[in-house]
């Protein structure tokens, strides 16, 4: 009986801000066969560095999503965000 | 040569294949009859009464045979009978219908539009409406929509597909599996367990469930200088979402009215929903909330809020909270 553990990204999605949601999971295997997965997520705002240094294919899709102008909307659009009543 | 002592018996004979006698070749009558051999093919003739020339026997025992070509020979009141209904090709049985071109491994047994048959990967094939070539493609049989179920070393697989042109590729997709530990899986975004208490279906449809842990980034502090998130799991049934999790947060000010700090949370809000969550300061003296954005679009964002009197601790505090709120799926 061999236990093994392989961790991937197996979801990304791209919101229309240019947010990138990920999803990591942790697949467990027995012989060969899945037997059980846990999830961690997170998330990468446009111009988050951090996404550099994530696992593939996120460094890949900001690449490609986060570009000056998205970047830039991004920013500005945080820099009016309020809490509520705030 | 004649052995010995016996007198053989002679038949008309041929050495040619195909070649058959006519009905002047032979007799047949009351005082007597001919046969007729063909050596070549194994066959026996004789003319019966209405002076036609019939097959009495083939070789190996086999008889008359009934029927065309790859025709299944059965009993029918004690004479080979066959039927277009029951076809043999060599490797696959066709039951009201001649077998399709299957793939020389399947073996299938098929009907009209069902057909069952062997996969060679050591499974098993029920489909309806399509059949498995040569080229593993799978062939719609009429021009209709098309549907697959197959088993495969322990795992069950549902497909289906949309209605094509015969004789044309099917495009199947992934319905929803069973895998060999057991687990039932819907394979196509946004399908799940239908409750059919309500006309709208997709209101009623159970479609996610998920839980695990999350990690987050924080920014844009108000009277805040870092904070930190620790014990952070999450919990999703359907569009709903609850957050667990304990900020510490570390205040910059004892003055002003409220402090706060942006964070990035695993699902999106959706949009237009007030969202909010009362988050309780360990030392239960102190409470804050988790507020979404004042315009209420839809974002993977959050904020903590609390208000700088309650923050008591002399430059961090910690605060456990759980934050439910809609996601946009």
């Amino acid at each position: 009986m061999t236990f093994s553990s392989t961790t991937i990204i197996d979801k990304t999605e791209v919101l229309e801000d240019g947010t990138i949601q990920v999803r990591q999971a942790e697949v467990i295997t027995k012989d060969g066969n899945e037997i059980a997965r846990n999830f961690t997520r997170w998330v990468r705002t446009p111009g988050d560095t951090a996404a550099q240094s994530d696992p593939a294919p996120v460094p890949a899709i900001a690449a490609a999503v986060w570009t000056e102008s998205v970047i830039s909307a991004y920013q500005a659009a945080q820099a009016a965000q309020r809490p509520i009543g705030v | 040569m004649a052995q010995t002592g016996y007198t053989p018996i002679l038949l008309y004979a041929s050495g040619t294949t195909g070649n058959t006698p006519s009905a002047s070749n032979l007799t047949s009558s009351s005082s007597g009859a001919e046969l007729a051999l063909n050596y070549y093919d194994g066959k026996l003739f004789y003319k019966d009464n209405t002076g036609t020339v019939q097959v009495l026997a083939g070789k190996g025992g086999t008889g008359v045979v009934a029927g065309s070509n790859t025709q299944v020979q059965y009993n029918n009141n004690g004479v080979f009978g066959a039927s277009a209904n029951l076809t043999f090709d060599g490797t696959n049985l066709g039951i009201g219908v001649t077998p399709s071109a299957w793939g020389s491994t399947n073996k299938a047994i098929e009907f009209s539009y069902a057909s069952f048959a062997n996969n060679s990967g050591g499974g098993a094939y029920v489909a309806a409406n399509v059949y498995l070539n040569g080229s593993s493609q799978w062939i719609y049989k009429s021009t209709a929509a098309a549907s697959l179920y197959q088993q495969s070393s322990g795992t069950h697989y549902f497909y289906n597909a949309i209605s094509g042109t015969s004789g044309t590729a099917a495009s199947l997709t992934q319905a929803m599996t069973l895998n060999n530990s057991g687990t039932l899986i819907f394979n196509q975004s946004g399908q799940g367990i239908q409750f059919t208490n309500s006309s709208a279906l997709t209101n009623s449809t159970l479609n996610d469930y998920e839980t695990g842990t999350w990690t987050t980034t924080f920014s844009a502090y108000s009277n805040g200088s870092s904070a930190s998130l620790s014990n952070a799991t999450y919990i999703k049934i359907g569009k709903q979402v609850t957050l667990f999790g304990e900020i510490a947060f570390t205040k910059t000010s004892a003055s002003g009215v409220l402090a706060y700090v942006n964070f990035t949370i695993p699902f999106a809000t959706n949009s237009g929903v007030a969202n909010c969550g009362i988050v309780t300061g360990e030392s239960g003296n102190s409470v804050a909330i988790l507020s979404p954005y004042n315009n209420g679009s839809s974002i993977s964002a959050c904020y903590f809020v609390i208000p700088v009197s309650s923050l008591v601790g002399a430059t961090t505090d910690n605060y456990a909270f759980s934050y439910t709120y809609q996601a946009t799926f």
